[in-house]
This record gives structure tokens, sequence and C-alpha cells, in this order.
């Protein structure tokens, strides 16, 4: 039987300066965007929500798309199918098939970016993508400036490397009272994106590839794979011994490749099953970018 | 027109569930169930009871403690020991839930937790009930065997969540009780709310809601939740509403039996069936309901639809710490077909490996002797194939169920599958993807994908085996008035509108009325004191006959007998076919159909998931009512053995993925209506053919033999690397 | 707390906990029974609603996220012209449905068919996916989708 607390205080800012502040003077309160992360095991009627609660959902300035030359940025609190609705010409291949994927209509509806971003059990969803896009975000917190006039009051905001949001456990790292407020994408030409969830009956893996052709010519290969185990697996010198080679790779260079892929998975502990998804995909990926490009993509 | 009506009232949610019924005066029901799996309650500490709260324990029940069924039985509340996570302890009612949980947070339940039950032979504790059944002598014909293979094979449990939640509404009037459930089995619920309220019979009576797609998981839970519904609404004398929550829903509803078999079989030189020896257990859960019904038709399936003497079948149900296990589409038959379709397929593929041997012997023979006759003849000899094989070991007219009954005609099972082999092109394509991947594995290379192709064959008996009155008969009411107007009443009304349809129109047509001038409504008024559940096709089977036979009786006696004129038709064992339950013996099914099934698949070699790319049944299952409810059944059946043998992970109670639109393969139907001049059951053919017909194409397509449900990935991958 | 919502196109206020489900504030407050009850996760689509024209699982919403919003129920939309075609498209392609899922199927078509009144098999699949229950048969469903979408768009056609 669930235990009956008192309902929770709910705070409806609608700036961001007043969501700040609110967060500042209480931190331990949960911030209500869509509602997906609230909810997996609330039984019966209520949801049993202890303490406050801030409800960002009326803060318009988290729910912004703004685009430019230079990237895509995404307010925190935009609905993941409102992503997929600006399509694919602007959000990047890879996120916009791993948004497609994320849940039936009614909870893409609901999921926000930063929602998903900031949910830990998540962070495999799109996380691997943002990092290998060199995405970036913004943090904002309530800060309050001394001067020796008077005090200025304000927010403290900072934009770091989307990589940086998580420790080596794959756990988030945010301060207290730090709120999570924009997603910018760089608008990068990749000639080739994949991404691959594997999330049926067995061990989980995503699979994410993003690579860059100039005349057969590998300019630029990035590839991460997330695990239950890992949340983000990135093989850097293996990605440099690939870049400013002609493709199509020789079948001999697949091989190889192959080789020193398993080897380093098997060094990450994953299973050899895990390791055979992962290798398979990636050659696939290699092979896919062996075809001839179709001129008419980007 | 009626039907139009009905379809939009169903579209726009005004069909109600129990669940939706409320007064001011009902109470909200509740109950405290057991956090541990197995053990013994210490101490039940109530505080003071307000008097709002209606509270009841085990020794509080003025009846008897427990839900039964013909030939099972499990407690309402438990008294001293627990034997399940989930299991009732206490009931209790309140006004509203809140003040509810307020209470029932401050009773504390002390458990000494117990092992575990573990199934062993010597365990008397653990033991069901069990069948040993022997035809020839199978340990010797297995010894005199030409080809023998020996496997184990086992079936998973299967979950649902079956919408309507579980829920019940109780209206109590003096001493008489209404009952609003969706359930299978209205004579149940009210015999087991008379039974643990005291209160007679008569004073019961019960109001259907829709069932939803309960897959068999609403035969006896509905009784339960009912009784315990009952019991609060005579003590308190208030209307009472009971609504078990999703979770609660999961923890208790019965799911798919689990069974491991352990079989072996024998061929003679020409390649036909000598000897046949299954042993079986099968997980109960913590209580036998329908479980000897259950061990009876596994028995009777595993013996499989082929001729052989010597057949020994040895069952036996163990209890375990889940919930009471139910019976599912095929009730037992699909795990018993699992088991001997997938064994006569590696029987048949031992067979062919030593035709191939033989071939290549006569061919090394012809070409040191230099005999072109000989090598001529030797090349062109060609070897069997599952199919093949199958065609010339079927059962035909005068063969015996394992039971000892004769089949009075041969079953059309050459028909079945000629077509099957013909629209699928079984045959050939079962020789392309051997040859193909004989060829990959001797290069190294993968050039060919992993494809495999398989086939089952199978039959689906509808009712049940048992012949108790309150199991196996149904009753139909016809009432005719002044005005013409004709009343059908029976103990189930099914949520499926072509079926309604279909009544309406028959009794129509008999009795030359308009189809609006016939009324079908479910038995409100307990006129019909025993009959069995709605599952096993028995509305399809029994229901629609009796409805024919209770009109055509009215049409003799309409102008005879003055009006109202009130026909009464029962469902009565036939004389023809008797069934002995003590001694195993008799015509096991009053109706069969008969169906196979093809599965064509092909390995995802980066994500080693077999993908079913195309599915092809040959049905026979007598006249179809409604080809596009048939066709949309086999669908979903389709779906839900894919989910059987594949998607759905038994380990998970709330988060497993059903099928989606995405795994749908194409499916090809064939139904042939020769066989029968009455519909028969069409479900559980599905169930009863797929898996079997998957695993065994999985098996070709990965050149290894699975023999557990569900195949994962891993599996597949570990076969891959094993090779 | 109080909530003001718009349900149905009229302004109602529930005084209730606000993180009571709002699935469970519209059948137990305001007796909208086509919501139905169901996996409690968002996941089997029985509960779904228009909110402010999203479709959205209500077991999802708390309460107080309603506040000030518009809401949809079947109640209100089988009110509507869409809702007979919808009927009409379900009836030609023979769609059996449950008396449980139906009504979440309903709201679920008009939402993909206001967004795309000639939809892609990419869409229809989509929305199929947003109730799972085992009583239909997609093909079947498909082709109910496709027929609701040609008397949708014949209706918009026609003014």
């Amino acid at each position: 039987m669930a235990k009956l607390n008192r309902p929770p205080v709910i705070y409806s800012p609608t700036t961001i300066q007043d969501l700040l502040k609110i967060y500042h003077l209480n931190p331990d309160a949960l911030i209500y965007a869509g509602g997906t992360g609230l909810l997996s095991g609330a039984e019966g009627d209520i949801l049993h929500i202890r303490g406050s609660v801030i409800n960002i959902a009326g803060v318009e300035e988290l729910k912004k798309i703004n685009r430019t030359d230079r990237y895509l940025e995404l307010g925190a609190s935009v609905p993941v199918s409102k992503v997929i609705d600006l399509g694919k010409s602007i959000v990047p291949e890879a996120l916009y098939i791993a948004l497609k994927q994320m849940g039936p209509p009614q909870i893409r509806n609901m999921a926000t970016i930063g929602g998903n971003i900031c949910r830990q059990a998540n962070t495999m969803d799109i996380f691997p993508i943002l990092h290998l896009h060199d995405c970036q975000v913004e943090l904002r917190r309530f800060r309050e400036y001394r001067s020796p006039r008077r005090f200025l009051k304000g927010s403290g905001s900072k934009w770091i490397p989307v990589s940086r949001l998580i420790d080596n456990d794959g756990k988030i790292i945010m301060e207290s009272g730090e709120i999570l407020t924009r997603i910018r994408i760089p608008n990068e030409n990749w000639t080739f994106e994949s991404y691959r969830k594997i999330d049926g009956p067995g061990s989980p893996l995503i699979f994410t590839a993003l690579a860059r052709l100039d005349k057969h010519i590998l300019t630029d290969i990035r590839l991460s794979y997330s695990t239950v185990r890992e949340k983000l697996i990135r093989n850097r010198d293996l990605e440099a011994e690939m870049i400013g080679r002609r493709v199509p790779f020789s079948g001999r260079d697949l091989t190889l490749l192959e080789g020193k892929l398993e080897a380093y998975f098997k060094g990450t502990g994953e299973s050899s099953f895990t390791t055979a998804r992962a290798s398979a995909l990636t050659i696939q990926f290699l092979e896919k970018i062996s075809e001839p490009v179709d001129e008419g993509r980007v | 027109m009626i039907e139009t009506k009905r379809l939009k009232e169903k579209l726009a949610g005004k069909i109600r569930f129990p669940e939706d019924i409320s007064t001011k005066r009902t109470l909200i029901g509740a109950v405290v169930r057991s956090p541990i799996d197995h053990g013994e309650i210490r101490n039940i500490k109530i505080p003071e009871i307000p008097e709002d709260i209606c509270l009841i324990t085990a020794s509080d029940i003025p009846g008897a403690n427990k839900i039964s069924v013909p030939g099972g039985s499990m407690p309402l509340l438990a008294r001293k020991e627990v034997t399940y996570r989930g299991e009732a302890v206490l009931l209790a009612a309140g006004p509203d839930r809140e003040t509810l949980d307020l209470f029932l947070e401050k009773i504390e339940i002390d458990y000494d937790p117990l092992p575990e039950w573990k199934y062993s032979e010597e365990k008397e504790e653990t033991a069901g009930p069990a069948r040993r059944i022997i035809k020839g002598d199978p340990v010797e014909a297995l010894e005199q065997s030409a080809f023998k293979v020996e496997s184990a094979f086992s079936t998973p449990l299967q979950r649902h969540l079956a919408t309507p939640l579980l829920s019940v509404h109780v209206k109590t009037e003096g001493q008489k009780f209404t009952i609003s459930s969706s359930t299978q089995w209205p004579t149940n619920v009210i015999q087991n709310c008379s039974a643990v309220t005291g209160v007679s019979r008569a004073n019961f009576s019960i109001k259907l809601n829709p069932l939803g797609t309960p897959l068999d998981s609403k035969i006896w839970m509905p009784s339960l939740v009912a009784a315990q519904a009952a019991l609060l609404a005579q003590k308190s004398r208030k209307p009472v509403s009971l609504s078990y929550s999703a979770e609660e829903t999961l923890l208790c509803s019965p799911m798919r039996i689990p069974v491991r078999f352990h079989c072996e079989a024998g061929l003679d030189e020409s390649g036909k069936l000598q000897a046949l020896l299954m042993d079986f257990q099968i997980d109960t859960g913590s209580h036998a309901m329908l479980t000897s019904e259950i061990l009876d038709r596994i028995c009777i399936g595993t013996a499989g639809v082929y001729q052989c003497r010597n057949i020994k079948v040895t069952g036996l149900a163990y209890r375990s710490n889940k919930p009471p296990l139910g019976a599912f589409s095929g009730m037992g038959l699909s795990q018993a077909f699992f088991a001997v379709e997938s064994l006569t397929d590696m029987l048949i593929a031992r067979f062919i490996e030593q035709q191939k041997k033989d071939i290549e012997r006569l061919i090394a023979e012809a070409v040191a002797a230099g005999d072109d006759n000989k090598l001529k003849s030797a090349r062109t000899r060609t070897t069997t194939d599952p199919a093949i094989w199958r065609s010339r070991n079927f059962l035909i007219k005068g063969n015996t169920y394992l039971s000892g009954g004769k089949l009075m005609k041969s079953p059309p099972l050459d028909t079945v599958l000629e077509k099957l082999v013909s629209s699928s092109d079984f045959t050939r394509k079962h020789a392309a993807f051997s040859n193909a991947l004989s060829k990959r594995e001797k290069n190294g290379g993968s050039s060919f994908a992993r494809k495999g192709i398989g086939l089952a064959t199978a039959y689906m008996g509808s009712n049940f085996l048992r012949r108790e009155r309150g199991l196996f008969s149904a009753t139909v009411i016809g009432r005719l008035d002044k005005e013409g107007r004709l009343n059908l009443t029976t103990s189930s009304v099914p949520d499926n509108y072509a079926l309604l349809k279909l009544w309406r129109q028959s009794a129509a047509d008999i009795l030359g009325i308009e189809e609006s001038m016939v009324d079908i409504s479910s038995d409100e008024e307990n006129q019909i004191p025993l009959a069995g559940p709605a599952t096993l096709s028995r509305n399809i089977t029994v229901t629609t006959r009796l409805v024919s036979q209770a009109c055509e009786q009215i049409k003799k006696r309409r102008f005879r007998d003055p009006l109202p004129l009130v026909v009464k038709k029962t469902y009565q064992n036939s004389s023809s076919r008797k069934w002995d339950t003590e001694k195993f013996a008799g015509h096991p099914f009053q109706e069969l159909s008969w169906g196979g099934c093809v599965v064509e698949i092909e390995i995802d070699e980066m994500t080693f998931s077999p993908v079913v790319r195309k599915v092809w049944y040959s049905i026979d299952c007598g006249i179809i009512l409604n080809r596009d409810s048939a066709l949309a059944e086999v669908e979903s059946e389709t779906m839900q053995a894919l989910g059987w043998c594949f998607n759905e992970d038994p380990e998970r109670i709330r988060y497993w993925k059903l099928p989606g639109i995405d795994s749908l393969p194409e499916i090809h139907i064939d139904f042939t209506e020769s066989s029968s001049r009455t519909a028969n059951a069409l479900g559980g053919i599905v169930l009863n053919t797929f898996p079997a017909a998957f695993r065994n194409a999985l098996s070709q397509a990965a050149q290894s033999q699975f023999t557990s449900l569900p195949v994962r990935p891993e599996d597949i991958f570990t076969a891959l690397e094993d090779r | 707390m109080n909530i003001i919502c718009n349900v149905n196109g009229k302004e109602v206020a529930v005084e209730t906990r606000p993180d009571k489900k709002l699935s469970a504030v519209l059948r137990d407050d305001l007796n909208l029974k086509g919501i139905r009850k169901g996996c409690g996760t968002g996941r089997c689509g029985s509960c779904l609603i228009l909110l402010d024209d999203q479709l959205v699982a209500s077991c999802l919403v708390p309460a107080f996220a309603a506040r000030h919003k518009s809401i949809v129920t079947i109640e209100g939309f089988s009110q509507t012209k869409e809702f007979s075609d919808i009927v009409t498209g379900f009836k030609e392609a023979g769609v059996h449905l449950c008396s449980y899922c139906a009504p979440a199927r309903v709201l679920s078509t008009a939402y993909m068919l206001r967004k795309h009144i000639m939809p892609t098999e990419e869409q229809i699949n989509d929305i199929i996916s947003s109730v799972q229950c085992r009583c239909s048969s997609f093909s079947h469903l498909k082709k109910g989708i496709i027929q609701a979408s040609i008397h949708f768009s014949r209706r918009k056609d026609n003014g």
C-alpha cells in the first residue's frame, strides 16, 4: 500500500529569472517539464511527489528553437515531437532517427530534450549523438553579485561541451540549483550519419557514427557505443587510425579494423555477444560509407 | 444498423466496465497482499478499526475460504501460509481511497520467510496432478529403432496485462447481491460468491461487462475478485467497488504455464515412426486450478499427429511460488505441439542426413565398380523432406488417440499440408536454403543470407476434456414473446459483434423474422446455474449450435403452443464421443480443427535476431463464420505467438515489449472448409503450429537445434559461434 | 488545489490534489469514463487524451500540469464529424477492437489525421504504436485508418 504524504507545493514560474530564484531557494525541488520521468512505477491514482515541484512548462524561453548559420539551438523544454517536426533537413540525421524511436507518439509529445539529457536512465538515448556532434549545453543558476554600491542580482550562465555533463560513471554532474536551459547543435556537414538502437530482447546497445568524406578520403570519423555497463564507449585511437584513409576500405583493412575493435571492446569487459554486435554494426557502417555517394546528399 | 450503433458506442467509449460503476454509498475495496514469495504469517497487528472501514481476515469468512473450479481450488485469503508474492491476506473497504490507505498504512503484518518451493520428486508439498500413459512397448521399440533422437525442450510462461484490469462492483439490497464483472465464466463467479458468503445462489445475479482480450486470464480470477468484494459488501451492507491496479493485475493474473519436456523418438529404416517417449513437467504455480485439464491436454498433444504404435507419455505438475498459473490459447496443446513438432523435425533431419550418406556411398560404390547404370540410379535418388515425411506418417481413419478412442474419419491433414507446401513453395525453399547454407559454411563467406524455413502441423480441440457440467456444458434460452420478439439468453455474451450478428442473423433466418426483432443478452437472472467458461472456442462451436437448435425448436412449436414460448437448449456430452477423465480413456475432443504453418526466417547478423519474413497457414476449422474476423484472429494470434517465441521477456513483470507493427510478417492464410459442416475452433491453431515452425525455421537458418523458447539473440549468437 | 481547465469545450474547475493523475481526475471527478485505466506507464495508451491538441497519456500528467489547458477526451471528440469519419472508415475495413482500447484508437487516429490528412505508411504505423493491445489485427487497423483518412479528406474538400 502506498504511503500517503502531504500534497507537494507547486511553483509555476513563467520566466527563467523566477525559475532560477525558486530553484535556488528550493534546490531539492523536482523540476517538472514533460513528466515522463516522474511516473515510472507510480502505483494508484496519486503520484506521491514529496516536497515541492517546479513546473517549468510555463517558461516560454525554454521552449524556443533558434537557428543560425552555425548552429541549431533548442530550449531545454522543447518536446521531442517538435524537434522531429523540424525535419531531417534541419535536425542531424542521427538525432532525428533517435528521437523518432523514443517511444510512441504520446511519449514523444510529452518528453523534452532537456529532460532526456538530464535523466540519467535515459542518457543512452541521445547523449552519444550530442557528444559526437560536439554539442554544447547552457547551464544557468541564480547568482547574487556583490558590488560596492548595491546588490546586483542576476543569473550565472555557462556553456559547456555536453561531454562534461557526465562523469566517468555516467552520472550527470550539475551543481545545486543549476538548470540546463539550452542545447546548441553545430551545423556541420557530415556525409554519413548512423544511429542504431538495439533494445529488443538481449542486452541493449546503441551505436552512433558520423563520417565525413572528401574525394574518397575519409577526413573525419566518430564512433560511439553505449551499453548497459558503459554509457559511452569511444576509441579515439581507432578513429584517428581511420582518418585520412581512402574509401572503399579493402577487405583486409576491414578485417584488421574489426580485429582491433573487438580487442578494444573485450578490454572494456563487454561480453563477446555485445562485442560481436558492435563490431557487425561498425563494419556495416564502414561498408556503407564505401559505397558511391549520392550527390544530392549532404 | 444495430451493429453500427454498437460500434459507435464502442468507439465513443460508452461501453462501461465494473471499475466505472460508482454511487455515493459505494465503498472502495482494497486487498492487503503478501510482499514475499513464501512464508508464514507470524502476526497481524490491526489498529482500532474506524466506523467507516470494513476489514476482513481469513477467520472472518462466513463460508468456505476458497475459490474452486472443477478439479482445483485456491484460498481466498491466506490464513497461515503465503505461497506467492501478491497473495491476498486481508480485505478492506472504506469510503474513499485516501481514508482507506491511511488505515491500511497502520496495519502491521509480520512474516517468517520460508524457503522457495523447488521441484523435487520426493517433496510431497510441491506435488500436483500426474499422468502416465503407455501404448505398445515404447522402450523396446526405441531400442530397435534405426534412427533415434533425444532432446529436451522448454516453453516459458507468458504474461498478459488483460485490460480491463481486474475489477468488480457488488451491489447489495438486503440479502440480494448484484455483481458486475468482466468474466469468462459467470456461473463460476456466482458459485464462488455464494460459497464464500454462505448465501444461497438464488440471491446472486450477475451483470456481464465486456471482456477485452483476456487470453484466458479471466477464467477464474474474476471469481476471486468478485468473492472478495462480495464478502466486503456482505459485511459492510454497502455496495463495494474493488479494482486491482495494473501492478496487482499483473502480479496475480494467471499466466501461460511453463513446461519442460524430455523427449525421445525412433524411426525404423524406412523412416516410419516406431517409438515416442515424452516426459514433461509443468509448473502450476502455488495452486492447481485448471492444471489437471491442461496436463491431460498436453499428454494427448505430445503424441502428435503421426501414426505410432508405441508411445509413452509421463507428465506431472509441481507447485511453485508463482501465482496459480493458467491456460492461454491452446490450453496446453501449444506447449505440447511445440515439443513434438520440434522433435519431429530433428528426427527428419537425422533421417535425411542418413539418406544423403547412403546416396554418397552408392555413388562411390558405382564409381568404383564403373557401373554407369548404378551410378545413374544412385544420382537420381532423392532424399525426403519435412513435408514429405509428414504426409507419409499422418494419422488416418481407424488410428487411435493416445487415450484409445478411434479416429472416426481421416483428418484432412493431407489437404492442409498440400496447400501449405504449394503456397509457401516449402520443398524447394527448404532444399535451396540448406544448400546455400552448406555452401556458405564450406566457403567461409557470407554471400548467402542466413535463411530458414520451418513447418509444423497440429490440431486444436474445442471445449474441455472433463465433462463436468460446470465446465463442459452451455445453455441457450430462447423466448419468443407475443409481439414476435425473440430474446436469446446465453451464459456469456462475447464482445464480438461479428459473432453476435451471426447469431442474430441465424435466428432471424430460421424464424423468418427481422434481425432487429432478435435480442441477445447474458443470463442476468441466474437462470443458467451451470455452464462452462467462454474459452476454447466454445462460443463459436457450442453456443452457435445451441442458438440454431433453440430457434429450430421454437419454429416447430410457435404455431402449436401459446406465446410467450420458452425453449432451453443445453449442450451435453455426446454419446458417441465419451471421455473418461479417471481412466484417461475415450474420445478426448468433441470437435477438432486441423492446421499447418510454414515460417520463413532470416537471421539479422548484426543484431542476431530472427526476422520472420513470411508466414503461411493452411487451416481446416470447418465453416468460417466471418472471414474478416477469422483473418484478424489469425494475425493477432501470430503476434502473440511471436511474442512468446521471441519478443517477450518472461522475467520482466511490467515493462516487457509486445511485438509491434514493425515485426508484422507477411501472412498468407488458406482456409479449407471441407472436413466439417460446422464451425470449429480457430483460436489456438496458430499457437499450436507457429512456435514449432518458427523454431524449425530458425534451427535451419542457424544450422543448430534450438530447444527453448523464447529464443534470445544471445542464443543465436552462441549457436553461430559454436559452428 | 483548484485546477481550472477547459474540458471538451467547457470551462471546469476541480478541487484536487496537485499530484493526482489527470486520468484519475477526469475519470473520478469529471466522470469521463471513456478514459480507461491501463498500465500506468504511458505505454498501453488506454488513457490517451488531447492536451492542448497534443496526444498525451493522461496517466503521466499530474493534475497541476493541466491548469489552464484545453483537454479533449473521447466524450468530446465523439461529438465531432471527424468521429463519424473514423467510425465509417473502421467499419468499412472490418476493424475489430475490444471495447477497452477502442476510444484510444479513435483519438490517436484523429490526432494523426489532423496532422497528416493523407498519412504515409510510416505515419500510420507510428500511430498504431500509440496503443498496445492484443485485440486488434494490425493490417485491419491500417486499412481502417486509410479508409478514415479518405473520409476525412473528402469532408475537408467539401468544406
